[in-house]
Order: structure tokens, then C-alpha cells, then sequence
């Protein structure tokens, strides 16, 4: 069928193009960037790729609902203080996990609330909570890194299995669950059909309020987690640590192809998005430049990605319109 | 058994801000009718079904369904085996076919972990798609699908519930073709053959009678009657529609024309082609045809507001090259949109901000804002136009209908527009007010220099108001009469 070829072949290009610029980058970085090409590197680029990849798994639901969650960053940096306190104070490691996911999903469900209870704008909404997140970290923090000095969160950071790095185990475990969840649960269906237009979703009896709550929290737990394994990294806590990865997760999801506009989309273009930028941020470093030259590298890749599947967007639309209707 | 009663609706009133649209509304739906409910634009008709669907709580009155009371706003009437597919498509167009028809209750192979059962989503929708004899791929999204085919998943969709008893359809053919149409016919006969009784919503006169088994017409808000279909015929309906004397509320003078103000040449977009269409000054011209068949789009472009692809526009002689809403109003040319709320004002901002919108160059060149010239401008057209409002401090949307299109004339108005583009220029207002929205037109193009160019889905204020009156159909002009020669027949016989 005509229609049937239009659709896989236009998915395919939209990854593709993507696919083309890791492989592209991956061949240039290797052959410009002393050091790049090594498993040690590799490995690295892995472990970044991963906490990356759990932050940004969050972000893509948010964006699936047409929302966006500035909050992240500093949930993350919240969680890595929580973490390593409860540690600090003699309780078991997953004690102090789970209550640095226990954060985040509090600052989520304060999300999820404003935005889909109160009808609060989600731009309003996070950028309050992000400054509560901050502050909070900053307050208990007292401004200081908090030492965990624990041997167990040490090896979340630093262990490995099977010689690989156990956060890249828990980045790929995430993103196996996240792609289940979304695409074969009833809750990722309703995330996608709010999502596509919140009035048809209730409509349809969807019960959109809780379906924001509940997918802000995952969004905030999500957050806290990728916080949970840099607290890991550095067996410490900082108010810090966080700030600017809301950035690169929302980037991510742009250049993983989930459009801002809501129901569409989902995890594994942000898998290869999230390839894309842990292998920028790695040979920006690698090829010598100062990691400030960062953003505005980003900043640039985004507007290239985006306004090149807006513009694609924009004909595909008018072409089936035509077709609708002449 | 025929004259099986299957729901009933007895003394149903609603208001919406004050203003009633339905007055003890009383309705018998019998097992395996098609009973199609007709009436001019805001006679109630939307409004009855939204009340029988839940999505309107009314006022009062009361519902039963098998002979037991239901409140369609406390239990899903769908489960109870009312369903009600809305004039505007309620699907997502990113989902499949198959995930739209179960949106938000998809049988599930796993409770506790609230795994989707993809493979029952497909076959159970393939098995009605089937039933209504529709050959379309369960995993096609539904964007990519054609509105014919759309509409079938809508009807899809609200077949899916158990049991259906009572399908209730509005406008469903507005933007389907002949073919679409019969199509959709069969369709509803074999429902009606199940048992099933199906509510039709429409104002295409010429289908009721290949359709109906009864009619009931509704006429400002009131129930007129209710005739059986092969004991009645289209002049009765029509007389029973209308009711009042469509001729006096319009008052026209009419002028001789004058040279012209817009024209197009071959102008097309995606939405439609070949449009050669003139105003001239002094004319009220009317593009008529159903929704869907381009005409919004068409004035929308002229204007600026969509891009034209191909043709000329000229305004006042010129060739009008990149149309853009902002080189529009330079050329004092004015649009008052269908959705006021959204297009039209800046509903929350008070009136006075409203009327010197869009001429804030003109009164306030230095770009410093004066609030005594604001009030000036204002209180001046509050008076002339007679707007309703206790204050001009006032925001617009606490203003009811017909005052608020007052406000967006007035912007226009104070914008010293020569030409005013109006897209259902008394949609959602009440006869008083149309009224008087008729008699502001009258005296604008009285004079010199002016012309108004409206699209219109009500064909007695068309027939009332205009000059002249383009048809248009698929996206394209199909006729074009004059005011001695246009009948209401005559247009729905090229409309469709």
C-alpha cells in the first residue's frame, strides 16, 4: 500500500539522518581526537551516555504531553544530597536511594499537580519548583558537598559487571522498561492519547489529571535516579551537580525526534539523541576545547535538527492535506 | 415490535450565559429509526445531543433510556449504550486505527501490569470495521487516512461500546463526497436493521429524504414537530424551519456598484483552486456552500491569513503580490474571524484595548498610548454601534455574543477598513442581535468606498443580506447569483 511505504519510509528517515550524524561523528572524532578512539574512552562516553539517556527518558514523557520540566536539573542535584545524607547519617545504601527517588517523585507529584490539577502553565509550574528543588538542596546541603563515604554507592559510580560499568547496565535496563512501558502498557497509551489532545482524551474517559500527576512523577524519578548514580560516581552529594543536564535532556529529546506539540514520539529517539550529544560532549572535551564551548555547540545542533523536522513536518502536513482533500 | 420506544426526552431546558437555546425540548426515539433532527444554525440541535451524550449537564428535564432515568452527565451514556459521534473529529491523529477505535479502554492481557492486548485492539476493530464493509488498514495512523475514512473509524469508535442502542450522528456528512455519502448510508441502514436507532443531525435538506424515518425540526431553540418522512416533503420541512418571514429582519438598501475593490485571478492552495471572484463598492457579497467546502480558508488567504499558492489577488486595482495579514490592514482591509473567542479579540483584555487594536499606528503614531484618546475612540463606537456594556473598562468576554462581534467590528470600524472580511458574521448570536450586526453592514457600505465580503453557512441571512452570492463546493466556485435570481434551492443544489 502507497500510504503504508510513505509511513515506514518517513520513519525511517527521521532516525536515519540521526543514525548517519552518531556514525559521522563517531568516524571524525576518531580520527581527529587523540585519545578518542579507546575503550577506556569508549567506556566513559558510555557511562555519560547512560545517566543521560535516564534523565532524558523522563523528559521524553513530558514532552509526549506537550509539557516540559525545567525542574530536572536541580531534582538531580536534590536527589544526590538526599542520597548521600541518609547514607552520611549510617543507614543502608538502598535506604538512601530510595529516598532520593522518594525526592524526586515528590517534586514530580508537585509537578504533575500544578500542571494537570491546578491547569497551572508547566513552564510556571517547573520553573518554581526548580528554584524550590535548588533551594532546598542549598538549605540542607548548607551550601557544602556532603560526603557519603559509603564503599556500596561507590560501586553503583565506579563498579562494574561483566567488566562493564553497572550505570550503563542501569541506563540500558531503564530504557528496555521505559519502551515497554510506553508502548505496550494502557497507562503509555493514555500518556500518548493526553498527550495528542487532553480534550479527546477525556472524552474518551481517560482520566487525564491523574495521568499527569502520575507521569511528572516518573518524570521526577527518573531525575532522581540518573542524581542516585552521580552521587555514585563521586560517593558525595551537590546542591550543583545537576544544573544545565534539564538542557541536555530537553535538547535530546528534540533531536531524538519527539516534537514539542505533544502525543508523539518516544524513548528511542531519544536513545539515539542521547547517543548524539554524550558523543558531542565528549569530543568537544577530546578535541580541546573548554567545556563552555559546550552549550553553544548544542545550542546550534538543535537549531539545525529541529528546524530541519519542523520544515520536513510542515511539507509532509500540506502534502496530506492535499491528499485529504483534492 | 415498530413502535417500540427506546429513549425519551421530556421537557429538557438549557441556557448558556443567560440566553435559552432550549425550551422544553420533547423527543420518542424508537428501536431502529433513523430520526433526523433538522434546523437552521443554533436552533438546538447540537445542543439536544450534548445534553443526551453528557457533555452538557441540562437545566431540566429528565431522560430515560429502556424506560429507566439517566443522567448521561453521571454515568458514561456510552456504556449504557448512547454513543455520539461530533460534527469535529475526536481522534488522534498520531494513533492507529485500531488504537483510536479503543481509545482509553483497550482490553488488556495483563491486569495487574496493565499490558495492552495489541493483537485483541486489532482484531476485535477489524472485526467492526469489517461489519460496516470498510477496507482500511488497523495499524494505518489515523492522519493519514482521508476524512471519509475518518468519519467510518468515528462511526467505528462509537460502535465498539457493547450494545449500542442509540447512535447519535451530527452533520456527519459535511465533509464527505456523494460516493463517502451513499457509502455511509448503507451503513446506517444496516445499523438501523440490527436495531439500532441512529439520531441524524443535519441541515442538507435532500438527504433526509433518502435517510428519514421521522423528523422532527427544531426552530430556535423549540420543538416544531415531528412528521413521518413519506407523509411530508422538503417545501413542508423548509416552511417548519424558517417560521418567521426571513425577509424583514434584514432591511437592505441596496446601492449601485461601484468599481472593483478585491479580485482574484485563478488564485489556489491546498484547500482549493480556480477562484475568480470580484467585490465591488457598495456590495455585500456572500461565498455560501457546506463546511468543508474551502470557504474559510479562502477568505482566510485573501486576507493573509493562509498562503495563496498560485493566482493573482488584487486590492482596489493593484496586484496584491505576498498576502499577509499585516500588509492587509496597511491596505484597510479588516477580518472578523468565525471563532471571535480565539481569532477574533483579546477576550481578556478590556474594550476599549479591543477597539483601538488595530489602529494604534494611525491614532498613536509617536507609539506613546494616550488613555483619553482610547476612551474617546471607545465611547464613540459603544454609542454608534450600539454595544451593550456598562463600562468600556468591561473585559470582552464578559460581554454576551453579539456584543462581542460588535467589539471586533468596531476595531475594524475605528481602523477606517475599506473592505470587511466576515467569516459567519451571527454565529452564535441571538436574533435580536443579529439584527442589529445586519444593520451595522447596511450603513458600512452605504458608504463611499466600502464593501464587505462574507462566508456563511445560514442561507436565509445570505439570501437577506448580499448582492451577490458565490456556491462553493470541493474548493471550488460552482455558481454565482444575484440577489433576484438566488433561491435557497438553487444553492443547495450547487453545494452539494
Amino acid at each position: 500500500m502507497k500510504i503504508g511505504n510513505l509511513k515506514l519510509g518517513q520513519q525511517l528517515k527521521d532516525s536515519l539522518g540521526l543514525y548517519i550524524a552518531i556514525i559521522a561523528l563517531f568516524i571524525f572524532l576518531s580520527f581527529q581526537a587523540e585519545g578518542f578512539f579507546s575503550w577506556f574512552n569508549i567506556h566513559n562516553v558510555l557511562r555519560d551516555f547512560s545517566i543521560l539517556l535516564i534523565i532524558s527518558c523522563g523528559m521524553t514523557i513530558a514532552i509526549m504531553l506537550g509539557k516540559i520540566d525545567i525542574s530536572a536539573g536541580s531534582v538531580m542535584s536534590l536527589s544526590t544530597i538526599v542520597t548521600s545524607l541518609i547514607i552520611a547519617w549510617g543507614m543502608p545504601v538502598f535506604v538512601g536511594i530510595l529516598g532520593g527517588l522518594a525526592a524526586g517523585a515528590a517534586v514530580g507529584f508537585i509537578n504533575g499537580y500544578l500542571i494537570g490539577v491546578q491547569k497551572l502553565n508547566h513552564f510556571v509550574a517547573t520553573f518554581a519548583t526548580l528554584s524550590i528543588a535548588r533551594g532546598v538542596s542549598l538549605v540542607i546541603s548548607r551550601g557544602d558537598i556532603i560526603h557519603a563515604r559509603s564503599r556500596d554507592l561507590m560501586w553503583i559510580g565506579t563498579g562494574r559487571i561483566l567488566n562493564i560499568f553497572v550505570i550503563i547496565w542501569v541506563g540500558m535496563i531503564v530504557f528496555a522498561l521505559m519502551y515497554f512501558f510506553l508502548r505496550k502498557t494502557s497507562f503509555g497509551y493514555k500518556i500518548y492519547s493526553t498527550g495528542g489532545s487532553e480534550s479527546i482524551a477525556e472524552l474518551s474517559g481517560i482520566k487525564t489529571k491523574k495521568v499527569y500527576v502520575i507521569s511528572f512523577m516518573i518524570v521526577g524519578a527518573m531525575a532522581a535516579l540518573a542524581g542516585v548514580l552521580i552521587s555514585g560516581m563521586t560517593n558525595s552529594g551537590n546542591a550543583t551537580v545537576g544544573d544545565g543536564f534539564e538542557f541536555n535532556a530537553i535538547a535530546i529529546v528534540l533531536i531524538g525526534g519527539t516534537p514539542f506539540d505533544g502525543g508523539r514520539g518516544g524513548v528511542v529517539g531519544t536513545f539515539a539523541g542521547a547517543l548524539f550529544i554524550a558523543l558531542l560532549r565528549n569530543g568537544i572535551s577530546m578535541l580541546g576545547f573548554t567545556p563552555s564551548w559546550q552549550f553553544a555547540i548544542i545550542g546550534v545542533v538543535i537549531l539545525v535538527v529541529v528546524s530541519m523536522s519542523v520544515l520536513l513536518n510542515e511539507r509532509r502536513k500540506r502534502e496530506e492535506m492535499r491528499r485529504v482533500w483534492q | 415490535m415498530p413502535d417500540d420506544v427506546v429513549m425519551t426526552i421530556r421537557g429538557v431546558n438549557k441556557s448558556f450565559a443567560g440566553v435559552q437555546v432550549l425550551f422544553d425540548a420533547d423527543m420518542d426515539i424508537k428501536r431502529g429509526e433513523v430520526h433526523v433532527l433538522v434546523g437552521e444554525n443554533g436552533a438546538g440541535k447540537s445542543t439536544l445531543m450534548k445534553i443526551i451524550s453528557g457533555v452538557f449537564e441540562k437545566d431540566s428535564g429528565e431522560i430515560t433510556l429502556d424506560g429507566k432515568v439517566i443522567n448521561p452527565c453521571k454515568i458514561d451514556p456510552r456504556k449504557l449504550g448512547v454513543s455520539i459521534i461530533h460534527q469535529e473529529f475526536n481522534l488522534l491523529n498520531y494513533r492507529t486505527v485500531g488504537q483510536n477505535i479503543f481509545l482509553g479502554r483497550e482490553p488488556l492481557k495483563n491486569k495487574i501490569l496493565g499490558i495492552v492486548d495489541e493483537a485483541e485492539v486489532n482484531r476485535k476493530s477489524k472485526e467492526i470495521l469489517d461489519f460496516l464493509g470498510m477496507d482500511v488498514d488497523v495499524d494505518e495512523k489515523v492522519g493519514t487516512l482521508g476524512v471519509a475514512q475518518q468519519q467510518m473509524v468515528e462511526v467505528a469508535k462509537a460502535l465498539s461500546y457493547e450494545n449500542t442502542k442509540v447512535l447519535i450522528m451530527d452533520e456527519p456528512t459535511a465533509a464527505l463526497t456523494n460516493r463517502e455519502i451513499t457509502r455511509l448510508f448503507e451503513m446506517i441502514f444496516k445499523l438501523r436493521d440490527e436495531g439500532v436507532s441512529v439520531i441524524y443531525i443535519s441541515h442538507r435538506l435532500e438527504e433526509i429524504r433518502q435517510i428519514a424515518d421521522r423528523i422532527t425540526v427544531l426552530r430556535d431553540g423549540i420543538m416544531v414537530k415531528t412528521l413521518k418522512a413519506d407523509e411530508t416533503d422538503i417545501d413542508e420541512i423548509i416552511k417548519l424551519m424558517v417560521g418567521r418571514e426571513i425577509k424583514d429582519q434584514y432591511n437592505r438598501d441596496f446601492n449601485e456598484p461601484g468599481e472593483e475593490l478585491i479580485s482574484t485571478e485563478n488564485i489556489a492552495s491546498y484547500r482549493f483552486k480556480d477562484i475568480n471572484i470580484n467585490l465591488k463598492q457598495g456590495e455585500i457579497v456572500g461565498i455560501s456552500g457546506l463546511v468543508g467546502a474551502g470557504r474559510t480558508e479562502l477568505v482566510k488567504s485573501i486576507f493573509g491569513g493562509e498562503k495563496v499558492e498560485s493566482g493573482k489577488v488584487k486590492i482596489f486595482g493593484k496586484e496584491y503580490k505576498k498576502t499577509s495579514a499585516v500588509a492587509s490592514t496597511r491596505l484597510k482591509l479588516g477580518f472578523i474571524p468565525e471563532d471571535r473567542k480565539v481569532e477574533g479579540a483579546a477576550i481578556d483584555r478590556p474594550l476599549r484595548q479591543n477597539v483601538i487594536q488595530a489602529s494604534l499606528r494611525r491614532l498613536f503614531p509617536a507609539g506613546i498610548l494616550s488613555s483619553r484618546v482610547e476612551k474617546k475612540y471607545s465611547e464613540k463606537y459603544v454609542q454608534e454601534l450600539n454595544i451593550r456594556t456598562t463600562s468600556i473598562n468591561k473585559p470582552v468576554y464578559l460581554l454576551s455574543g453579539g456584543n462581542q462581534q460588535k467589539v471586533i467590528v468596531a476595531k475594524w470600524l475605528c481602523a477606517e477598513c475599506n473592505v470587511i472580511i466576515f467569516d459567519e458574521p451571527t454565529r452564535g448570536i441571538d436574533v435580536g442581535a443579529k439584527a442589529e450586526i445586519y444593520s451595522i453592514m447596511n450603513d458600512f457600505v452605504k458608504q463611499p468606498n466600502k464593501g464587505i465580503l462574507m462566508v456563511s453557512s445560514d442561507l436565509p441571512e445570505l439570501l437577506g443580506v448580499c448582492d451577490r452570492i458565490y456556491v462553493m463546493k470541493d474548493g471550488k466556485i460552482t455558481a454565482e447569483f444575484t440577489r433576484e435570481e438566488a433561491t435557497q434551492e438553487k444553492i443547495l443544489a450547487v453545494s452539494v
